[in-house]
């Protein structure tokens, strides 16, 4: 009977330890891959010079660790420990997640932005804000209209969800760029939707859920009410009626679409603890009016739901987007590719537009264009040196 | 590569494992000796040559001081083999210090420094060295034969498992083995156990709490405060029992999987009185090579009190030293000394005198002290850190010290607190087996009870070190 014992837990062992070896040669088993992005690691190629100098060893480790077979099935084993035991996930770089109240996650910068806000000094603020409207001025000569959209923090939306530990005691006191930032906007006229008032007002009003419980972006229930304001917003400003969509309603399913779970995926654990069950989808009603815009866009990632619904509601003819200053995609074509700020002619891309949009989620205030805001400003004014 | 690495668990060890179990047993030392070759110069490759070399220069001297009746031309030969060694030890460990010494001295003196390039250390030199020596002196004394091939003695040092971290294994402990092994159903479960409670021992405790010890060590002076100071000095000396017990228990667990009989090397040193009863509990196979090859060689305690003593401090100053090349090992083993000094007084006050808690929690503060040391950068740093913990210095004004919750989080808490139970607590001898693997509780289901615990934390262990190289951003797409 022992001897019986012994052996299955032997068995256990060698089965475990051979495994992943087994799982990486053949690929045997289906395992769902892991949510998130990684860097990508190649594997070395041998030669005996490399391996005299440890150099071979060193990136074949690396490679290895990546590579193993039955990785994501160990990820999400020690994920879904330290967060039931722990309420954390041990990771040391990448997307840092804390699980709030309920079970609704978020990224553990905005509540830190939310508990502890940066203070800035007022002339920072306003020699970001005089380049948005220098941008605003600039374009509107070429009769181009401009839309500042702020995009909300999920930690200021949803306060009442934040994990227990946060420290949020004296918050009332401090004072964020956000707040610091829109007296300014209205001093220098410029035009605007704050996402961050509206969401809060359509919360009061009864709104159901603007961002996924799983996920750090607005929804597309949220970013749909935006797409709606925004377009409206730039036709009046163009005098050209574009076609538009209404947010009229919304169904409620278990199936997330698009960046609507990213905080989830990048958990990897294996029981997601109810934050995937409702996810909110918008019922759109289509105000056709013969025109598609020309879009150019320069933002950050809460650009990227916004472009999503316009593209798939047809909603524009071409669009731009700079996203962070780093990389260009282009739609229709879908495309991507990296940018080098200086060899871009703002000219040539903006004055052709119905409209550029500037998208800034105020957790990256006062950091308007990220770098794009003053190429372009240099650019266009080597255009019209005379007129300003 | 670690024995606490993927590489090693999913590519290197099932590979040696099967390769093993296939070869006729006429071909398994063969399998052994490449392995550890290969596993040797994964780390370290330039330096296999030197090991290889090195072992083939003993093996010659020893075959040469079999051969003869002389004893005076064994004792040359026995010379020609310490001198080599220490002195290649001497070489690749010391010199570099020595030469900094001397560099120091001539600055002082306005004298400009000789050139001197910094030597590479080769990983596991202080411990198949002292094997090397061991050979060669259970040979001279006739305690051993010489090995009966130059496979079997190339396999003695650099089998694997010990190669690295140990334990130090002597020559006369393992002769026998090196030619035959027994294996069982038995011996491979202990060994299974073994290994994968040592890997959670490294891998979930002393790494947890290991995170704590770097973050309070990296500290600035002025910011460390007394308490952070306390737990930074906990924290490490937890950390280094389970790092270091740890791996000779994977060690002994792997050396059991290929049919080995190692020697413990920790028996929970943290419940000893004194220092004397620690070094009966701590690094024991290094403890048996001093006393062995060292303490009684130079008379022990036979020649009288005061040789006692010299003898005493000369294996402790020699053992901090051969910790590391640096003043602060040096000092950690004269701070040993010194209490070992003091045990023996007994007329004196030792710490056998309180009540055994007492002197069990004195013991483990003169301990976590001596740590300090080990981890400082330099002697001033951890003079500086002492300093801090024993309210020796004036608070600092108009500096912010780093709060305790920026240090610890929950689970480093839960980790800390197990790894001191389990360091301190004496374990009834039913739950020994949850620790040690051993098989002596023949009882009911307890074989597989063990086995299922230890198989559950080896899943725990190396999912833990998966996560270790995940690093996932939700935005890099765009």
């Amino acid at each position: 009977m022992k001897k019986q014992w012994r052996l299955l837990v032997i068995a256990l062992f060698f089965a475990f330890l051979f495994l992943p070896l087994l799982q990486q040669v053949t690929g045997l088993l289906a395992i769902k891959a892991l949510g998130g992005e990684e860097e990508e690691v190649k594997r070395p190629i041998f030669r005996f010079d490399e391996w005299f100098d440890r150099k071979w060893q060193q990136e074949f480790e690396t490679w290895n660790d990546l590579h193993i077979g039955m990785r994501p099935w160990m990820i999400r084993t020690a994920n879904q420990i330290n967060l039931s035991l722990f309420g954390r996930i041990n990771q040391s770089k990448g997307t840092r997640v804390c699980i709030g109240q309920k079970d609704v996650l978020f990224e553990e910068v905005y509540v830190t932005e939310y508990t502890n806000p940066r203070f800035y000094n007022e002339e920072y603020l306003r020699s970001y804000t005089w380049g948005v409207f220098r941008l605003q001025q600039l374009l509107e000569l070429h009769g181009v209209p401009f839309l500042l959209i702020i995009a909300p923090s999920k930690a200021e939306i949803y306060p009442e969800y934040l994990p227990q530990h946060s420290d949020s005691e004296g918050r009332e006191e401090k004072v964020s760029a956000y707040q610091q930032i829109r007296p300014l906007l209205d001093k220098y006229q410029i035009n605007y939707l704050d996402g961050h008032e509206l969401f809060r007002k359509w919360k009061e009003e009864g709104a159901p859920w603007l961002f996924a419980r799983g996920g750090t972006h607005w929804n597309y229930y949220g970013a749909g009410k935006i797409i709606h304001l925004a377009l409206d917003n730039i036709a009046k400003q163009r005098g050209k009626d574009f076609d538009n969509v209404e947010v009229t309603s919304y169904t409620t399913d278990s199936e997330p679409h698009g960046t609507d779970n990213d905080l989830e995926m990048v958990l990897n654990r294996w029981f997601s603890g109810g934050t995937n069950q409702e996810q909110i989808h918008p019922k759109f009603v289509r105000h056709e009016r013969g025109n598609l815009p020309r879009l150019m866009m320069i933002g950050d990632s809460f650009a990227h739901t916004l472009i999503t619904i316009l593209e798939e509601q047809h909603l524009f003819e071409n669009c731009e987007l700079l996203y962070y200053s780093k990389r260009r995609f282009s739609w229709p074509a879908s495309t991507n590719s990296p940018i080098d700020m200086s060899q871009l002619d703002f000219q040539k891309e903006m004055l052709d537009k119905d409209a550029v949009i500037m998208e800034i989620s105020e957790n990256n205030l006062p950091k308007f264009g990220f770098g794009a805001l003053r190429a372009a400003v240099t650019d266009l004014e080597a255009a019209d040196p005379v007129k300003i | 590569m670690v024995f606490s690495s993927l590489t090693f668990i999913f590519l290197f060890l099932p590979g040696t494992l099967v390769l093993y179990g296939v070869v006729p047993k006429s071909w398994r030392n063969s399998v052994l000796l490449i392995a550890s070759c290969f596993f040797y110069s994964w780390g370290a490759p330039k330096f296999l040559f030197v090991l290889l070399a090195s072992s083939g220069a003993d093996y010659f001297l020893a075959q040469r001081m079999a051969g003869t009746d002389q004893r005076k031309e064994r004792k040359i030969l026995l010379a020609v083999g310490l001198v080599f060694n220490i002195g290649l030890l001497f070489y690749f460990k010391y010199a570099n210090f020595f030469v900094e010494q001397v560099n120091g001295l001539l600055a002082l003196a306005g004298k400009g420094s000789p050139g001197w390039l910094d030597i590479a250390l080769p990983i596991g030199i202080s411990f198949f060295t002292f094997q090397k020596i061991s050979y060669l002196i259970d040979v001279y004394r006739n305690t051993a034969r010489p090995a009966t091939s130059f496979l079997s003695y190339a396999m003695y040092v650099s089998l694997f498992p010990q190669l690295i971290a140990g334990p130090i294994i002597r020559y006369h402990d393992v002769a026998k083995q090196l030619v035959s092994r027994n294996y069982s159903i038995e011996r491979l479960h202990s060994g299974i156990c073994r290994f994968s409670f040592g890997l959670a021992k490294k891998v979930l405790i002393a790494n947890g709490v290991g995170k704590v010890a770097d973050a309070v060590f990296a500290i600035p002076g002025a910011e460390l405060s007394p308490q952070v100071a306390w737990l930074g000095a906990l924290c490490y000396t937890i950390q280094i029992y389970f790092d270091f017990s740890g791996y000779s228990d994977m060690a002994i667990g792997l050396g059991r999987m290929f049919g080995f009989d190692y020697l413990e090397n920790f028996n929970q040193p943290y419940r000893a009185r004194n220092f004397t009863q620690f070094w009966r509990r701590w690094h024991i196979s290094l403890s048996n090579w001093m006393r062995e090859y060292l303490y009684i060689p130079l008379g022990g305690n036979r020649k009288g009190t005061f040789r006692l003593y010299l003898n005493l401090w000369i294996v402790f100053l020699l053992s901090g030293f051969w910790h590391g090349a640096s003043w602060n090992f040096i000092v950690w083993g004269a701070f040993h000394g010194f209490f070992l000094s003091f045990d023996k007084l007994k007329s004196h006050w030792n710490t056998m005198r309180l009540p055994p808690f007492l002197a069990q929690f004195t013991t483990f503060v003169l301990l976590m002290v001596s740590w300090v040391l080990f981890r400082s950068e330099n002697l001033r740093d951890a003079w500086f850190f002492v300093q801090r913990m024993f309210l020796l210095t004036e608070p600092l004004t108009g500096v912010l010290p780093v709060p305790m919750e920026m240090i610890i989080d929950s689970s480093q808490v839960v980790m800390l607190l197990v790894g001191i139970g389990i360091s301190v607590v004496p374990i009834p001898s039913f739950l020994k087996g949850l620790t040690t693997g051993e098989t002596e509780i023949q009882s009911g289901i307890a074989p597989l009870g063990i086995g299922v615990a230890s198989l559950i934390v080896f899943v725990i262990a190396v999912s833990e070190l998966s996560i270790a190289n995940y690093n996932p951003f939700i935005y890099f797409r765009f």
